[in-house]
């Protein structure tokens, strides 16, 4: 068990990121985080490494923010005003990058944070969502063209 | 540039470190559930088992006792029933009346036989159910589910009502991390036997609110427990009443 607290421990933050840039909503995002480690916790498969684990949590942690939205319970209890959730910073670049991605489709708000926040590349990208290379490719570049749109070329994306 | 802003802007969106040990404490109860039910599972096979290896064991038994018993009441000649001293049930009694038995064919005597093991093993069948039913009955009274289609709304009065009961037993702020409490009642829904609110119960954590648990409170608002969501509804278990804290 103290290995699994090191394995929630060190990949909470990573998972609540990815979680809140999906949801757009801190409390759906910790629900997640909450689903996904209790799956994680109760998962009886054998791991082959820790690279493995973090695919599978990112993978867990993309397909329980899509689910969340489409399940009875929020669709029943969670009014539209409550899912917007408004977050301040401290300068206008960063909340103009944050809201950018925020507006993407799920499917490119996925890849460019794992690509951009977690420093993953295309092939461990690929792995975690088990997704085609080139599909990754496409959506990382299509996310791109999108952001350069809205942010009206301010930004390098290297 | 994108980057490193959106870098700094993820980098100050801090978690709720404190989620993790909630996480931990919600799989421990999860297993401490799971080995209850499987235990309950497990209690019933093995008492449909044991009552099976009962039967195959008195077996033989009680077929020798049943044929001992139209020979003994045969011998005895009269009205008193000696081996039927160890039958209990009156009706018993009539199977084999005395004066029939002393010229009774061999075929009638064999139904009285397969008639008194017919009733042996009635009884043992009847421990059974007894014992399965029982199994079942705590079962119904540890466990509850509800889909969804079955919760109904309720009035923001009755909401404000139970709202301000549960902040009159919880408090308003937690006593550890004054953080406020918050009480969402969701609907209503009816058992066989009551009829209950389903809700959750936040907390304020800075400028927003985190699900501590969802739950479920009767309309006479003396049992409260936790619920978990599970797709299509919620299920319960009434172990902790936290009314009862």
């Amino acid at each position: 068990m103290e290995e699994k607290r090191q394995i929630v421990e060190k990949y909470f933050n990573m998972i609540y990121r990815l979680a809140l840039s999906q949801t757009k909503n801190r409390e759906m995002a910790e629900d997640v985080v909450q689903e996904v480690f209790l799956r994680y916790l109760k998962a009886d498969r054998g791991f082959e490494s820790e690279e493995h684990i973090k695919a599978w949590v990112i993978r867990v942690a993309i397909n329980c923010s899509h689910s969340l939205f489409s399940s009875s319970w929020y669709k029943k209890t969670a009014p539209m005003s409550e899912l917007k959730d408004e977050i301040t910073f401290d300068s206008e670049e960063k909340s103009d990058v944050y809201y950018a991605v925020k507006e993407l489709a799920p499917k490119y708000r996925a890849v460019i944070h794992l690509f951009y926040y977690e420093d993953m590349s295309i092939d461990e990208i690929s792995k975690a969502l088990k997704v085609n290379p080139s599909t990754v490719k496409s959506q990382l570049s299509r996310g791109r063209k999108l952001l350069r749109e809205k942010l009206k070329g301010g930004y390098d994306f290297v | 540039m994108f980057r490193k802003y959106y870098k700094e802007a993820n980098d100050s969106l801090e978690p709720n470190r404190a989620l993790i040990d909630e996480i931990f404490e919600k799989a421990k109860k999860k297993e401490k559930s799971k080995i209850y039910k499987l235990a309950a599972r497990y209690g019933t096979a093995m008492a449909a088992v044991l009552v099976i290896a009962a039967t195959a064991v008195f077996y033989p038994q009680i077929k020798n006792l049943n044929e001992q018993l139209p020979v003994t009441v045969s011998e005895t000649g009269g009205g008193e029933v000696l081996a039927g001293e160890s039958i209990e049930n009156e009706s018993m009694r009539t199977i084999v009346p005395a004066e029939e038995n002393q010229g009774m064919p061999k075929a009638e005597t064999n139904d009285a036989v397969v008639t008194q093991e017919k009733f042996s093993s009635d009884a043992i069948n009847k421990e059974a159910m007894r014992s399965e039913q029982a199994i079942t009955e705590d079962l119904a009274v540890t466990e509850g589910r509800v889909s969804m289609d079955e919760i109904y709304d309720v009035t923001d009065a009755e909401k404000n009502v139970v709202s301000s009961f549960l902040h009159s037993i919880f408090g308003e702020r937690d006593e550890a991390t004054q953080n406020k409490f918050l009480f969402e009642i969701v609907g209503k829904f009816d058992t066989d036997e009551k009829t209950f609110y389903l809700g959750r119960w936040r907390w304020w954590v800075g400028d927003h609110s985190s699900l501590l648990t969802e739950f479920v409170l009767d309309e006479n608002l003396s049992n409260m427990y936790e619920c978990i969501a599970n797709g299509e509804g919620f299920s319960w278990t009434t172990e902790n009443n936290f009314l009862e804290e």
